[in-house]
């Protein structure tokens, strides 16, 4: 007779076995899943692991920077719980992480100290291993400041940054380096001053934050955020300073992507962060969402094969400043999930139409709320609440978590939530996915 | 238009030359084929699009990334040569590839554009001079010299074109090094089933001074974006002089 735990364990090794792929390059299906470099193996099943970049606080457990490793395999007897955890040393402000192509690196950053972190992910994925940290960024990149995304190509990481050493502004560059952590090469986003060849919508602010690559159409996009100045200023102060409110990025651009030469810059107020590329052969288009100004933006090549930027829809009331932060696109360029910090919504719009997204769903994760990934499938979801150490909430909205919920096309249901504070663990910010089966032969 | 039709064929091209259909998806996973059910269809090289216009040469750059390393390896005649020495001062495209790989879109894939590119340096004496293309096995036990001679030979061999060594190692000993400096993973099932081999196909250009210059991954793997930057490195050579 079958137990339940074999059955638990049967249908979970059919699923796996069912489902992990080594996808190949190229936009095919084949997911935060969904938000990843198309060159990077793909979990096209059920992910085991959660990795979760957590910044320290001061006088929780150890106070470091931390990679936290979150059990999410059914039927494991820690499914939903904190399983490893390694700390880096100090606070370095973690933001965001992402995997090298072959998927057996974590690269991870401190948008304050520039310092970059590489977990060994591959010889235990439950167990990432801090092997490897480059506190030469600034220097080797020719100033810029705050690694901020990382986006895998073949053998080499692209780095967007946030600020520079010169004056702390959004000005900034994309930087590369090679898989093994030496630098390659720095362009600067195009100014006013410095086009660099790109057409200018209104104007050219220098400013970045994400870059996306569509390959089919050798065009990579990217957007614009604000500089170390305001990203470690305390909130409350910063928006009492009308001149410091100014310091915020304006533009996305289109780039050319192997020439790594800008194409054209969008005037897109204020503050465009995320960028998702849509998924399928024909869709040349990809989304943004404007933090400022609450609108879902659409980067799309018109009729004449050129690209265009524009707004389709709000994101809850704008006047109310929700703060759009971090968006999801499905897999099968359905539903486009969009997370807003200060109300703590997530919104999931119907973006079959991209020129009209609609909302179909939105649901109160928490008081805050940050990130959003999602399974290739669309079938699970996990939210963090942290955007950074000085922007979070106090007192009882200053909720820190990771929420786990199901996707049934109609309603998220909760799997498990883990109380970041209560754990001592810290601001849980970016997530990404992690499967032993990435590694075998 | 010309250019989508002929990208096109140069897709389908890849079919024959594959021999077998295009169902080795588990023993060539990287490649793209979707094992998971329910996925959605994967994308056919008949399929595969490049849609973009063509590279100016000259009017990019290529930065350096790495040195190309260095190793031992064996050419068609079983005779034992040096990488940095084949490689003997001219730009090189460098494939890595298995002759049993039966995934259309993987080896084959990238021995047809070798072909593609092999063909336009026919017509192009000074491609034909700097040129160099390499092919190298990463299946030695498999992939004996005398294989590799018969590999995605030239149809034309007379053709005044680029020369093209195809080449392989002694053992998974020797060629352990070339592929860790290269960053080629290979992984090796445990049965010794044809066709098990996986890895991440990558192509590398590397300039006369023995650099890494930029590394391919299928969807930048077309023969004339290939070309640009070849003719991208040799005008960046002349203007040196």
């Amino acid at each position: 007779m079958t137990t339940t735990r074999n059955r638990h364990f049967i249908r979970y090794a059919a699923t796996l076995a069912m489902a992990i792929v080594l996808a190949a390059t190229g936009r095919l299906a084949r997911a935060d899943e969904t938000c990843q470099s198309p060159y990077m193996p793909k979990i096209t099943g059920e992910e085991e692991f959660v990795y979760v970049w957590t910044l320290g606080v001061v006088g929780l457990g150890d106070g470091s920077d931390k990679l936290v490793t979150v059990d999410s395999r059914r039927g494991s007897p820690t499914f939903g719980q904190v399983i490893h955890s390694v700390s880096v040393g100090g606070r370095h402000e973690a933001h965001h992480a992402d995997f090298t192509d072959d998927r057996r690196f974590l690269w991870a950053s401190g948008i304050d100290t520039s310092q970059i972190f590489v977990f060994d992910v591959h010889t235990d994925p439950a167990k990432p291993r801090l092997v490897k940290t480059i506190d030469s960024f600034v220097q080797a990149s020719g100033g810029v400041v705050g690694p901020h995304g990382f986006y895998a190509l073949p053998g080499r990481m692209l780095i967007g940054g946030l600020s520079n050493a010169q004056d702390q502004t959004g000005r900034t560059a994309i930087v590369e380096y090679t898989n093994e952590g030496q630098y390659i090469a720095t362009y600067w986003m195009p100014t006013d001053a410095a086009q660099n060849g790109a057409a200018i919508e209104k104007m050219a602010d220098g400013y970045g934050y994400d870059a996306r690559v569509l390959p089919r159409k050798n065009v990579m996009f990217t957007t614009s955020f604000t500089g170390r100045a305001n990203y470690m200023r305390n909130l409350g102060e910063l928006m009492q300073d009308p001149d410091a409110m100014k310091r915020f990025g304006q533009t996305a651009a289109v780039w050319n992507f192997h020439t790594r030469q800008p194409k054209k810059v969008f005037h897109m107020p204020a503050a465009p962060l995320e960028v998702r590329v849509a998924w399928g052969p024909t869709h040349n288009y990809a989304f943004t969402s404007t933090a400022l100004t609450s609108q879902i933006w659409l980067i799309y090549e018109d009729g004449q094969g050129e690209w265009q930027a524009k707004a389709v829809a709000d994101i809850g009331d704008p006047k109310k400043i929700p703060l759009p932060v971090d968006i999801s696109l499905s897999a099968d360029d359905r539903i486009l999930w969009v997370d807003s910090f200060m109300d703590g919504m997530t919104r999931a719009f119907d973006v079959s139409d991209p020129f009209h997204p609609k909302v179909i769903y939105q649901k109160q994760i928490g008081r805050q709320l940050n990130m959003v990934s999602q399974s290739w499938d669309g079938k699970r979801l996990y939210f963090t609440s942290s955007l950074l150490a000085n922007w979070d909430k106090g007192g009882v909205d200053n909720e820190q978590f990771l929420k786990a919920f199901t996707w049934d096309g109609q309603e998220l249901r909760e799997r498990f939530a883990l109380d970041f504070t209560a754990l001592k663990l810290g601001r849980p910010h970016v997530m990404r996915f992690g499967s032993r089966e990435l590694y075998r032969n | 238009m010309r250019t989508q039709i002929a990208r096109i064929l140069l897709a389908m091209m890849v079919a024959t030359l594959a021999g077998a259909p295009g169902s080795g998806a588990w023993a060539h996973p990287e490649h793209g084929s979707s094992g998971a059910a329910g996925a959605a269809t994967t994308q056919t090289p008949a399929e595969r699009r490049i849609e973009f216009a063509a590279l100016v040469p000259g009017t990019y750059e290529l930065p350096v990334i790495k040195p190309a390393p260095d190793g031992n390896v064996l050419d068609t005649t079983g005779t034992s040569r040096r990488l940095h020495r084949l490689m003997a001062g001219k730009v090189v495209v460098l494939s890595f590839v298995y002759t049993q790989c039966s995934d259309a879109r993987g080896c084959p894939l990238a021995t047809a554009v070798l072909h593609q590119i092999h063909r336009a340096t026919a017509s192009d004496p000074v491609l034909a001079e700097r040129l160099k293309l390499m092919t190298l096995s990463f299946d030695p036990a498999h992939d004996t010299p005398a294989v590799m001679a018969r590999y995605g030979r030239p149809s034309e061999p007379a053709m005044r074109a680029s020369e093209w060594d195809r080449l392989t190692t002694t053992s998974e000993r020797a060629l352990a090094p070339i592929l860790a400096g290269y960053g080629q993973l290979v992984a090796r099932p445990a049965s010794t089933q044809a066709g098990g081999l996986t890895h991440r196909l990558r192509v590398y250009l590397i300039d006369p001074q023995r650099r890494i210059r930029n590394i391919y991954g299928l969807d930048f793997l077309d023969p004339e974006l290939l070309l640009a930057d070849v003719r991208t490195l040799l005008l960046e050579e002349r203007g040196r002089r």
